[in-house]
């Protein structure tokens, strides 16, 4: 008999979910927004929903297009199961035409699955090469990570004088290890040999040795992947102690130069998005969205949303219009970015990234060159 | 009357001390052997090396004609070596039948697939051993408990779970390790009389306890260690008498 | 010779067939009758998915079941189960292009190999040493994988596409009936094991080592017997979460599966196979529309408090509550109230 009681608890529990039509309604426009909002990954999802509701806000505001848009927010509670559920939810429970996020890699995947075989437009924060190679409908609204490597290369070589060199520190974790054998390949096609490879394993409290190894190297400029801001902090922090000379450039993580403190003054890093003093605007919007430190997360998805607003003002309502629509999305002006330029066959949105320079006040773009 | 178990020289040392020393013993089949001795003469021990519990120093182990010198405790089991502990064994949670029942596992002969399906085979043999077992239970008048949990039942219903346990494995020798340490002197007679009732069914049956006056009203023959060693191997009417066994223990007794 | 006192001599008056459990037959039929009046509720499909998912993280629950509740086994290995079946489940369809009809027990003999060899690996410990061996296992498997390019490296597998009977698992209701089929026959297993000579072997292994010694249980043999049988049906729920995710990557060996579903196992009853049940797909509901309630915030405070709460006040969990002296006492007291109304 207890049998027949399980039988009931799920008969019970089930009959209280049943799908209601999502997508147009009357003038309103709804898309879905799935971000890990609470959870390990709760930064991020956090910053996705300010930048897309910061974006509503001014479409709705300017009154240039004939819908009003409505997110309809799945937190997906950091976790890939739930990421994966709520984006079924989205496209075939609630029939939303289209999906922005989630961030980490790990939670995108699957949804991308979920998205693609639903033939629902998928725009994506993400810097994973095969999140645009391997599937069509997905739309990237960030830099992907070769194109972030070779802004840096661009820069060194830009900038590398005769007898200056390069020296390559990366953690041992998969996107560390990934970022340095690119950053590798990609000096090797501009014929620079790194003079020193460091590989260091995370969550250590003493990098005396690698920076004592650096010092003997002296290059120039250090090449940092390494995703971890309290490592980058400390890597800072005992460079600045052991007086290395080098030039760090390193992938954005936030909250590195609040670890860092005075240690972070004249570190660079690449991101496709800085907050400071031309900017804002773009700031402020987002802060008025309950977040403290905007990030390129929140700033690309701001532009993101403004992207899909214009392509459904362009194409019309259905998940198809939406597709075609931004797939001929070409030299697209964001707030936080110019020139998003997509096709049937090119989703990766943007060419390169930018390096910024930490004064200690605020992020001064150094790269590309105004 | 044949040795169904003989024991020759068995030695257990813990160290330096000697627990047990070059013990000889033999029980004869149908019989019922009382080994007694004063705490600590090293009887459970003893047993314990016999059933495979404890390690063996030296010496050898025959049991129905077999070495199983050093054999597997549920080796021994499987050959018909049932025995009940001194400190209670019970599987607590459980049903006074499902206990019993356990006890049967040497006889249960179905195997997979039979087992993962619950098929025919499987309900009519564990029908025919339920049976069998409800048996044992009435013979212990256990039967009226059957259903109830074992942790239900005072102290002395316990132990006659344990023992219903070790019979339901239908033994060719039952070793009960002080199965009357605890009871009431009312309950050992009724003990007495059940190890006396089993005896006469067939049962071969050692018991060791510290109890000397029931072993002497109901064994055949009775083994006596006194620190590691045997002192007195016979009948209760001879042991009584030993000089040796009067000194080692019955000396410092005031039991009859 | 021994016989004489063990043969019964007047016919038993009490019914030895054992009045107490529902037959096998019955469970079965119940679980289908169940299970038909619920797929019409299953036209909704994202419903269907979440139901499926409910029937994995069922299936894991089970083999906490058997292990922890029936088999007193603290294992904290499922996850290296579960996630070698996800993986095993990809290469096997995949690679090597088999149905699921055939896959499904490919993927299952892997997973009781492993479990026959987690098995092997703890014979010799117990309690919190075989806990943090099996937890181990776990470890060096997502280590390994991460590092295999074949399988997808730390992204892990995508686009794969799992077939069944020629159909593909994409879709639910598929996916949904081999999942309950799984579900069914674990269960069968574990109840006919349950009343029968092994699960009194594990019943005395569980209670006492020595004394399942001493009726002739080889605790050893049906130690590994029960890791084997845990196994398979970890690394099919394993091979049906690859099915449902659509991507297998290193995080399916990760540690907070198996803390959630031993929660899930706790607060259900570890000896309970229903108490396990019931929670599985009322707490895998709640986290999976605690968004909906605004409390996502609070999902591991929840999951924490039903521990604690279910150890406090019921050690054996949901199942246990109806056999929980509280319960036993409040529902005697109503019975002879209700008597003495009437009379």
């Amino acid at each position: 008999m207890a049998v027949t009681a399980v039988a009931a608890t799920l008969a019970l529990a089930l009959a209280g979910c049943s799908g209601d039509d999502g997508g147009t309604d009357g003038d309103t426009f709804k898309f879905a927004v799935v971000a890990e909002k609470t959870g390990a990954y709760a930064d991020y999802g956090l910053q996705l929903e300010a930048g897309v509701k910061a974006a509503v806000e001014d479409i709705n505001a300017s009154g240039d297009y004939d819908l009003e848009f409505e997110p309809v927010v799945y937190d997906c509670q950091s976790d890939k199961s739930i990421c994966v559920q709520s984006a079924r939810d989205a496209v075939n429970a609630d029939g939303l035409p289209a999906v922005i996020g989630p961030i980490v890699s790990v939670d995108i995947l699957p949804t991308a699955e979920v998205t693609e075989r639903a033939k629902v437009p998928h725009l994506v924060m993400a810097v994973l090469n095969q999140i645009t190679d391997d599937y069509d409908n997905t739309f990237r609204f960030s830099t992907q990570s070769d194109r972030s490597n070779q802004t840096v290369v661009d820069y060194v070589k830009a900038k590398l004088q005769p007898g200056e060199t390069v020296a390559i520190v990366n953690a041992t974790t998969d996107f560390g290890k990934g970022g340095a054998a690119q950053q590798k390949e990609q000096l090797a096609e501009v014929d620079i040999e790194p003079v020193a490879e460091i590989a260091h394993d995370p969550d250590q409290a003493d990098y005396t040795p690698l920076v004592t190894q650096l010092k003997q190297a002296d290059p120039t400029y250090v090449l940092l992947s390494d995703s971890n801001p309290a490592d980058i902090a400390k890597l800072l922090r005992q460079s600045k102690e052991l007086g290395l000379q080098s030039q760090w450039i390193g992938a954005d993580a936030s909250g590195t130069i609040d670890l860092a403190g005075d240690a972070a003054e004249g570190y660079m890093t690449v991101s496709p998005w800085f907050p400071n003093a031309d900017n804002q605007e773009l700031t402020d919007k987002l802060m008025a969205q309950g977040i403290d430190n905007p990030g390129w997360i929140s700033a690309m998805a701001y532009d993101a949303t403004l992207a899909l607003a214009q392509a459904v003002q362009d194409g019309g309502t259905s998940s198809e219009e939406i597709t075609k629509a931004l797939e001929s999305l070409s030299g697209f002006d964001g707030l936080a970015r110019q020139g998003w330029t997509f096709s049937s066959d090119d989703r990766r949105g943007q060419e390169s990234s930018q390096i910024a320079n930490w004064n200690g006040q605020q992020y001064e773009i150094v790269w590309p060159e105004s | 009357m044949t040795a169904l178990l003989e024991a020759r020289g068995l030695t257990r040392r813990w160290g330096g001390l000697t627990a047990v020393d070059e013990v000889d013993l033999t029980v004869h089949r149908g019989s019922l052997h009382g080994l007694i001795g004063p705490n600590g003469a090293g009887k459970t021990t003893l047993v314990n090396m016999i059933t495979g519990v404890d390690r063996i120093d030296g010496g050898r182990v025959v049991f129905q004609g077999a070495d199983v010198t050093g054999l597997a405790a549920h080796r021994l089991a499987s050959r018909g070596m049932a025995r009940s502990f001194q400190t209670s064994q019970l599987f607590e949670d459980e049903s006074v039948l499902d206990n019993v029942m356990a006890g049967r596992h040497r006889h249960i002969g179905y195997r997979f697939p039979h087992t993962f399906f619950y098929t025919p085979k499987v309900s009519r043999e564990e029908r025919r051993h339920r049976t069998d077992v409800h048996a044992i239970l009435r013979e212990l008048d256990l039967a009226v408990d059957a259903h109830r949990q074992v942790s239900e039942l005072p102290y002395g219903r316990r132990r006659l779970v344990e023992l219903a346990r070790a019979m339901a494995s239908e033994p060719t020798l039952l070793v009960l390790d002080e199965p009357a340490a605890g009871l009431p002197g009312s309950d050992v007679d009724v003990l007495g009389e059940v190890l006396r009732r089993l005896r006469r069914n067939g049962y071969t049956i050692l018991v060791i306890e510290h109890n000397i006056g029931l072993l002497m009203t109901i064994c055949d023959r009775m083994t006596v260690l006194s620190e590691g060693r045997v002192i007195a191997d016979d009948e209760p009417a001879v042991v009584r008498e030993s000089p040796r066994v009067i000194e080692a223990y019955l000396g410092r007794t005031d039991d009859a | 010779m021994t016989d004489t006192l063990t043969r019964p001599r007047q016919p038993s008056t009490t019914d030895p067939a054992g009045h107490r459990r529902a037959g096998l037959p019955v469970i079965v039929a119940v679980v289908l009758v169940a299970a038909a009046a619920i797929f019409p509720a299953l036209s909704d499909y994202s419903t269907t998915y979440l139901f499926a998912y409910i029937l994995i993280i069922a299936l894991l629950g089970l083999s906490l079941h058997l292990l922890m509740g029936l088999m007193g086994v603290f294992s904290l290995g499922q996850a290296a189960l579960f996630g070698t079946g996800a993986y095993a489940a990809v290469v096997v369809t995949e690679d090597l292009g088999l149905d699921g009809a055939i896959g499904f027990v490919l993927v299952a003999a892997v997973g009781a190999v492993l479990g026959l060899l987690m098995g092997a690996v703890t014979l010799r410990v117990t309690d919190l040493y075989l806990a943090l061996t099996t937890l181990a296992v776990g470890y060096i498997f997502e280590n390994v994988v991460r590092n295999s390019d074949w399988l997808g490296g730390p992204q892990g597998r995508s686009g794969f596409s799992i077939m069944f009977f020629g159909r593909s698992l994409d879709d639910p209701r598929l996916l949904c009936w081999i999942g309950l089929g799984a579900l069914t026959l674990f269960l069968a297993v574990i109840a006919s094991m349950r009343r029968s000579k092994i699960g009194r072997a594990f019943m005395a292994t569980r209670e006492s080592p020595m004394a399942a010694r001493s009726i002739g249980v080889d605790a050893r043999r049906y130690k590994l017997l029960g890791f084997t049988i845990a196994g398979a049906f970890s690394a099919v729920a394993g091979g049906l979460y690859s099915a449902w995710s659509l991507v297998v990557d290193p995080s399916v060996y990760s540690i907070d599966l198996t803390l959630s579903v031993l929660a899930i196992a706790i607060v259900g009853g570890l000896r309970s196979a229903p108490g396990i049940l019931v929670v599985a797909a009322a707490l895998t509901y709640f986290r999976n529309s605690a968004g909906d309630f605004g409390v996502s915030d609070y999902v591991l405070l929840v999951y924490g408090s039903l521990i604690v709460l279910s150890l406090r006040f019921l050690p054996l969990g949901l199942g246990g509550l109806a056999s929980s002296p509280a319960v036993v006492r409040l529902v005697g007291r109503s019975g002879r109230r209700g008597r003495g109304g009437a009379a």
